[in-house]
């Protein structure tokens, strides 16, 4: 599991250094004393799991998840106890650790995070196991498979989804169709588009080349997509 | 800061016979397990991070910054708690509110100073 620690704190730092080497599945990748050099690092570089305190100087740690389009778990870590109820709003954020932390209470964290790891990997497993969905238009359900789909358009209340023989258009929404579409092939480039990234055929600055389709890429998603490319 | 000699035979106290509140190493110790090593290594980052904290902590309060001094106080408290002071924890943290709020008043900086001065002697004892 790869790690990152925000805080700047260098004895809070070495605290979790010194606890996660009680843990064989945990490597720390590197630690930030602010959190907009790892948002910078965020951007070339994938985790699996941050650890971050809530409390800091000109960008707090509320601020620093509100910038991240897909956050990975996060632990926070914090010496106030009132932080931790905000935080708890957010979806990624999966325990809070009161400092100073204390082994037994940090497994626990871990324990959570390893338990929320199995689940997610369960679900994609469960996605990924197809390759195929069925879609309802005019009554009739339609089989698609996978890899005949290059690019899915939000239009309204529909989506038209594209592949290289003919389109599709389903009442339904983005947000819906990606749960069903397996992450190692798919990915939300704009808030109206989703790609199959194996299919592009050029990046151009902020659009995309997909079969004969031209097709933004917003500036929030970019870095994701960069992140999947095999680059030279 | 209030000045105040401390003896370090003073300053030392056990865990176990805790009667005033006194800084000690339970969480360090508790941290280190065995490891002599990282905590010798430990022990002197918190030296070095808590001697430039305090000397920023005290620029900012000359400076009349107050919520920079807030924002300082607020990372002494980690080392405050490190150094098994849980009342000196509340104080902080009363301390931290005062100076968020610029009340002027500041009624619980003098008791926070001396604290200070136990933490640093205590450390220097080490």
């Amino acid at each position: 599991m790869k790690c990152i620690i925000i805080d700047d704190e260098a004895t809070a730092r070495k605290i979790i250094v010194h606890l996660c080497s009680h843990v064989k599945s945990i490597e720390i990748i590197n630690e930030f004393s602010n959190a907009i050099e790892a948002i910078k690092f965020l951007n070339k570089n994938e985790v699996d799991l941050i650890f971050l305190d809530i409390h800091m100087p000109n960008f707090t740690g509320i601020d620093f998840i509100e910038t991240l389009k897909k956050p990975p778990k996060i632990i926070i870590t914090t010496s106030d106890k009132n932080f931790a109820f905000e935080s708890y709003e957010y979806e990624s954020v999966l325990d809070y650790l009161l400092k100073p932390i204390t082994l037994p209470r940090f497994l626990k964290a871990i324990t959570k995070v390893e338990n929320a790891r199995s689940q997610q990997r369960k679900k994609e497993t469960k996605v990924d196991s197809h390759d195929h969905l069925y879609v309802n238009i005019n009554r009739r359900l339609i089989k698609i498979e996978y890899n005949k789909i290059y690019l899915i358009e939000a239009k309204g209340d529909y989506i038209i989804i594209k592949t290289e023989k003919e389109n599709y258009t389903v009442h339904t929404t983005l947000k819906k169709i990606i749960e069903k579409l397996p992450s190692s092939n798919f990915l939300k480039i704009h808030r109206s588009f989703i790609i199959n990234y194996k299919k592009i055929v050029d990046i151009e600055d902020n659009s995309v080349l997909i079969n004969k389709d031209v097709v933004p890429i917003s500036r929030l998603n970019k870095p994701e997509l960069m992140k999947k490319l095999n680059l030279l | 800061m209030i000045e105040e000699n401390f003896t370090c035979q003073q300053l030392y106290v056990s865990p176990n016979t805790l009667k005033l509140e006194k800084p000690n190493t339970s969480y360090i110790d508790q941290l280190s397990v065995d490891d002599i090593a990282f905590k010798n290594k430990f022990i002197n980052l918190i030296k070095k991070e808590l001697t430039v904290e305090i000397d920023s902590y005290k620029k900012a309060i000359s400076n009349k910054e107050y919520l920079k001094a807030s924002q300082l106080v607020h990372r002494l408290k980690h080392k405050v708690s490190i150094l098994g002071l849980k009342k000196g924890y509340n104080l902080a943290l009363d301390f931290e509110n005062e100076l968020k709020e610029n009340t002027n008043s500041f009624a619980s900086k003098e008791k926070f100073d001396k604290m200070l001065n136990k933490m640093v002697k205590f450390l220097e004892c080490l």
